[in-house]
């Protein structure tokens, strides 16, 4: 090679050398693709331009190989496994007895099942290892549950009966107690939000005489916004234009930052950020689109920003429109498309007719963004997919307000049904109800006969 | 049609005996003629040993033996009439011809199986062949029978020409006629010292052969010389003037004085000998003759310009040596047939090349031609259905010999080498003639050093001429080889050819690469297992263990950096260990061991992004290793253009192979990076 082939060859090099430099160094931006070794899961495409959300040490990780990535999963994960009820959670293979099964599969990292990138090997909530990897440790199952003889291990998990991590609503107990449920409950209605309840009590609870003044400058005033405002509860609580436009008397912003709603708001605005519609901003990113979504979505709503606003809008923060049509601005996919005709549909259209008390209704909102009790407060939880990881979750939280518990589970069970908004009937009913009932009425059976023995001993 | 087919049907049409004519012992063969086609004729036959069965007689008119008519013009630039005479009487008598000059036919007597001469002697004959040739065409032109006129035609006409110009002191000559013959006699005309002029009816000079821009170009170039040329001149008489010059007056132009005037406008069969005795005749003259050059009489077979085969006279000396050929074959008892022949031809006209091969525009519809001018240089190509059917030129042309080839072969020409025709008015880059005497200059001999046929011509010029010399000085046939035998070719040393080590190995594992990069596309990525209980799970491990890929990337690389081993040995002067062709297999058998690394490593998988790019390129590098490594295995194996071609596509390859290596050292040092940086 000559001197100008050489000259070429390294500026070529320095450009390929550049991007690809560029590229490690540069914030998150669509110059990271270059980066991804695979497609990421539907769980964090979002942020995967955001590689330092998993692919850097925090402070206190303890430096141990495998422990960076566990702690990237941890950080957002940690909590939600201890919130529900982690059946497999690390510390139980601390336990001497079961610690001789990580030699088989190291439960204890995440990424022993959950790897990234890994587009042919992932199946539903990010598995990475074959559906049937309960085998490992339970191949005897049978040996103490000879009702499960025969079954397949690629089946634990898909037909309502097992979880990895959430079992809350399908452990033994809980089957044997909600057994012999109708259907339908005879009293079927969701609990009161508490604000709710708060704003149509006219107790002493709430704060006097505040004068309805709005302080915004005159030149923003605008009749129908305070005519807006001072129907909600912001203008009850004495919640002024101020209070959210200038807060901590700086200029006047027309743009409400989140943190600003989060001063009151915590709650909602933190399972905000967990859930699918939130978890940009969580990571500091411009808020999720439309546009970036795997599932369907309609085309002009494409470029809409999934902020507090995208569902409580301007100044009258309907609850009501918040809860179905805000969805349907976005959501193109079958099970949204399907709702409008659904029997869940036309109760709320009952409700909203005032045919039926309030909480008769089910919107997009009742099961996705459910009512959680917390002691006497019944709150929003606004992380919509906490309770489709998997879908159970959902029978215990949402559906037994209405359902029995067997036929949610069966319904839930029911990819069809998904589908059609859950219009219809579960085609197959779960056992797991009837079993963990005979499971239960047999122990009581071998106790009575070993009290029996005892006696007659 | 089978030999013994064609044999039965060429008795029965001649109505000879059922055993065919090799069996005819004996038998009379007369010729009447003794111009190039006759001679051809008895030449082949002689030099078949069918003479031997036959009793060859040739009858000529004119008084000497054949000469060649192609050359006459060189009569006056050194060459005797001796010199041009194909044969000289001795070599008739050798060969137990009888030959006899200055003999004229004046009739055939089928009947008799006769014919008589002008003394009124008869010559039996078994077999007559008509081979009279043709006569100068004399246009309808009053006063063409004026002194100082002549015709172009036998050794005759041209004394005559002298002797005219040397007794009435002519100075001014001029031709009627632009064609090839009219050509030639102005050239005639110009070595006798004339001022010559020349006039052509049509609209450009050989409008038979050029068409209208190289006729253009060749009117320009003949004017250089010193000839004038006067197109579009419809001559209405010629008139001999008081003073013995003679003027020529035209329908559409002023009158052109001169002092003498060839007439040059064509030929016309000498068919009379044939339409006298029956013999069926074109409507347009020449001795009607069928595939077998037989005439209407199967005993009489007729060749040379007097025939009309398909309603075509031939009056070029190939096609006629060609009918030559045939008859002699088949009177040797062979079964080949006259299918047409091919009417290129490739002349010095007046010292300019012409040249007018294969096809013209008007033969069949549907033709593309392609032109290139360079200066006084035309070139013309002729394409039907995008290959080559016909070119032309006038002007110099060194690629004439594969362009002859080329249209014999009815070549493709690729659109890049149209582009390239356009441009440099060569469809092929330099090179491509057979021996390596006759490469070009710019052409590579040594492709390992890129050392181009110049250089080696340069060297030899300052007297290293001994192989070895040639290669230390030059660095060719230092590497691999493969050149050697054409460096000993140039040197004019015996050729010393050493089979080049590991050249099979290097064509195997070629071969094995270009299967491997095939199979890397067609073969799916390797399913993983879909349950734990499977035992696939203990191989899938090999792509979902991060050890495993480490192991098998590591490797990967090793194989790499071995084979690239090679690369410094080629490139840096102070690695000389083992053999250069031995690297070069090793790099070979290598490169196809890294693509079976590669497939392990990936799983079938050539992955997104960054990880895409490097399996591409990766596989790209691979692909051109394969083809520049079959090509260079193959190179000390093939001879000729083949070898040309080889050696010419051989460093193009090589260069592409490492330009798209270039990326590679770095794609892997940040796939690696990527690797651990991403991992923990």
């Amino acid at each position: 090679m000559n001197y100008n082939s050489w000259g070429l060859w390294l500026a070529f090099n320095l450009l390929v050398a550049g991007y690809y430099a560029y590229a490690f160094f540069a914030p998150a931006s669509q110059f990271k693709t270059a980066l991804l070794p695979g497609t990421t899961t539907h769980g964090h495409y979002q942020i995967e331009m955001d590689c330092d959300a998993c692919h850097s040490p925090s402070s206190d990780g303890n430096g141990a190989v495998g422990a960076f990535m566990q702690d990237a999963c941890n950080r957002c994960h940690a909590d939600q496994l201890q919130h529900v009820k982690d059946t497999h959670p690390a510390k139980k293979f601390n336990d001497p007895s079961n610690a001789e099964l990580l030699q088989t599969l190291d439960a204890q990292n995440c990424l022993s099942c959950h790897q990234e990138h890994v587009p042919e090997q992932t199946s539903a909530m990010g598995l990475t290892i074959p559906t049937d990897y309960c085998w490992h440790c339970h191949q005897d199952v049978a040996d103490s549950r000879p009702s499960h003889d025969g079954m397949g291990f690629d089946s634990c998990a898909t037909a309502g009966c097992h979880n990895y991590h959430d079992n809350r609503a399908i452990y033994e107990k809980f089957l044997n107690d909600n057994f012999g449920q109708p259907d339908l409950l005879e009293k079927r209605q969701l609990p009161s939000r508490s604000l709710t309840t708060w704003l149509n009590e006219d107790s002493a609870s709430q704060p006097k005489a505040i004068e309805l003044k709005p302080d915004a400058p005159t030149k923003k005033l605008d009749a129908a916004i305070v005519a807006d405002w001072k129907s909600t509860a912001h203008a009850k609580a004495g919640v002024s234009c101020n209070g959210c436009h200038q807060e901590a008397q700086v200029a006047w912003q027309d743009a409400v930052p989140m943190a600003t709603c989060e001063k009151c708001h915590d709650r909602q605005t933190e399972s905000f950020i967990q859930g699918r519609h939130g978890m940009r901003l969580a990571r500091g990113l411009s808020p999720m689109k439309p546009t970036d979504a795997r599932l369907p979505m309609h085309v002009d709503a494409a470029h809409l920003e999934l902020t507090c606003n995208a569902c409580h809008s301007d100044h009258r923060f309907d609850t009501q429109w918040a809860a179905v049509e805000a969805c349907q601005q976005c959501h193109a996919d079958s099970h949204s498309l399907a709702y409008n005709d659904s029997a869940h549909a036309s109760l709320w259209q009952q409700e909203l007719a005032g045919e039926l008390p309030s909480g008769s209704g089910v919107t997009c909102a009742s099961c996705h963004l459910p009512r959680l009790k917390d002691g006497d407060e019944v709150w929003v939880n606004h992380d919509q997919n906490a309770n489709l990881r998997p879908n159970e979750t959902m029978a215990r939280e949402v559906c037994q307000s209405c359902h029995g518990l067997e036929f949610s589970l069966s319904a839930l069970a029911d990819p069809d049904l998904t589908e059609t908004c859950f219009e219809g009937q579960p085609k197959t009913r779960t056992e797991s109800v009837s079993m963990a009932h005979d499971w239960f009425q047999l122990q009581d059976e071998k106790r009575k006969q070993r009290q029996r023995n005892r006696k007659s001993n | 049609m089978s030999i013994a087919e064609t044999a039965h049907d060429l008795a029965s049409q001649s109505g000879v005996d059922e055993r065919g004519l090799r069996q005819c012992d004996g038998l009379r063969l007369l010729i009447v003629g003794n111009g190039m086609a006759s001679f051809g004729l008895c030449k082949r036959l002689v030099e078949s040993e069918a003479g031997s069965d036959f009793s060859i007689s040739v009858l000529g008119q004119e008084p000497t033996p054949a000469y060649d008519r192609v050359n006459l013009s060189k009569l006056f630039t050194g060459k005797s009439a001796d010199d041009l005479q194909l044969a000289n009487r001795d070599w008739y008598a050798k060969n137990q011809v009888h030959l006899e000059t200055g003999c004229q036919i004046t009739e055939i007597d089928r009947e008799a199986k006769e014919v008589v001469d002008a003394n009124g002697r008869r010559h039996p004959y078994n077999r007559l062949v008509i081979a009279t040739g043709s006569r100068p065409r004399v246009p309808p032109i009053p006063g063409t029978d004026s002194p100082g006129v002549f015709v172009y035609r036998t050794l005759a006409d041209l004394e005559n020409i002298r002797d005219y110009v040397l007794q009435k002191g002519a100075r001014a000559g001029a031709v009627i006629g632009g064609g090839l013959l009219g050509l030639e006699a102005a050239k005639v005309l110009l070595d006798l010292g004339l001022h010559t002029s020349v006039i052509e009816m049509a609209p450009g000079l050989m409008p038979r052969q050029l068409d209208a821009k190289g006729a253009e170009i060749l009117k320009e170039r003949i004017e250089q010389i010193g000839v004038h040329v006067h197109i579009v001149r419809r001559t209405k008489a010629i008139k001999p003037q008081d003073d013995g010059g003679i003027e020529i007056d035209f329908f559409n132009a002023d009158p052109l004085n001169t002092d003498l005037l060839i007439i040059a406008a064509g030929v016309i069969p000498n068919d009379d000998l044939g339409r006298d005795c029956g013999l069926e005749v074109a409507d347009r003259g020449g001795i009607v003759v069928n595939d077998q050059l037989q005439t209407s009489d199967p005993n009489i077979f007729a060749i040379g310009e007097c025939v009309s085969f398909r309603d075509h006279v031939y009056g070029l000396v190939a096609p006629c040596y060609r009918m030559a050929d045939v008859l002699a074959a088949r009177l040797s008892g062979e079964s080949e047939v006259f299918r047409g022949a091919d009417e290129s031809a490739e002349l010095k006209l007046l010292g300019v090349n012409v040249a007018v091969l294969g096809m013209g525009i008007g033969e069949v519809s549907g033709v593309v031609t392609m032109t290139h001018r360079n200066g006084d240089n035309y070139r013309k190509l002729v394409l039907y259905r995008g290959e080559i059917v016909g070119a032309a030129c006038v002007g110099d042309w060194e690629e004439l010999p594969q362009i002859r080839q080329a249209v014999y072969d009815q070549r493709r020409l690729w659109p890049w080498q149209r582009t390239r025709f356009y441009r440099s008015g060569s469809p092929w880059s330099p090179g491509g003639a057979i021996p390596i005497a006759d490469w070009p200059a710019r052409s590579v001999v040594c492709s390992c050093h890129e050392v181009s046929k110049g250089t080696l011509d340069e060297l030899i010029a300052e007297g290293f001429s001994q192989p070895d010399l040639l290669a230390e000085k030059s660095g060719a046939s230092t590497a691999c080889g493969s050149c050697r035998s054409l460096v000993c070719e140039l040197a004019g040393a015996e050729r010393d050819v050493q089979p080049v080590q590991g050249a099979t190995s290097m064509l195997v594992a070629s071969i094995c690469g270009a299967l491997f990069v095939a199979l890397l596309f067609l073969i799916p990525p390797i399913r993983f297992a879909d349950s734990v209980q499977s035992g696939w799970r203990q191989v899938d491990i090999l792509w979902r263990s991060d050890l495993a890929r480490q192991v098998t990337g590591f490797s990967l690389l090793g194989l790499l950096l071995i084979g690239l081993v090679f690369s410094l040995r080629k490139r840096t002067g102070w690695f000389h260990w083992g053999s250069y062709a031995l690297w070069r297999s090793i790099h070979g058998i290598l490169g196809a061991a890294v693509l079976v690394a590669l497939a392990v490593h990936t799983g079938f998988r050539l992955g997104e992004n960054l990880n895409l790019v490097l399996s591409l390129t990766f596989i790209a590098v691979a692909a051109l290793g394969t083809i520049a490594g079959t090509f260079s295995s193959l190179e000390s194996r093939v001879t000729g253009s083949w070898a040309m071609l080889i050696r010419q596509w051989r460093p193009r390859l090589t260069r592409i192979h490492l330009w798209l290596f270039w990326p590679i050292p770095l794609l892997i040092a940040f796939h690696i990076f990527s690797f651990y940086w991403f991992n923990d």
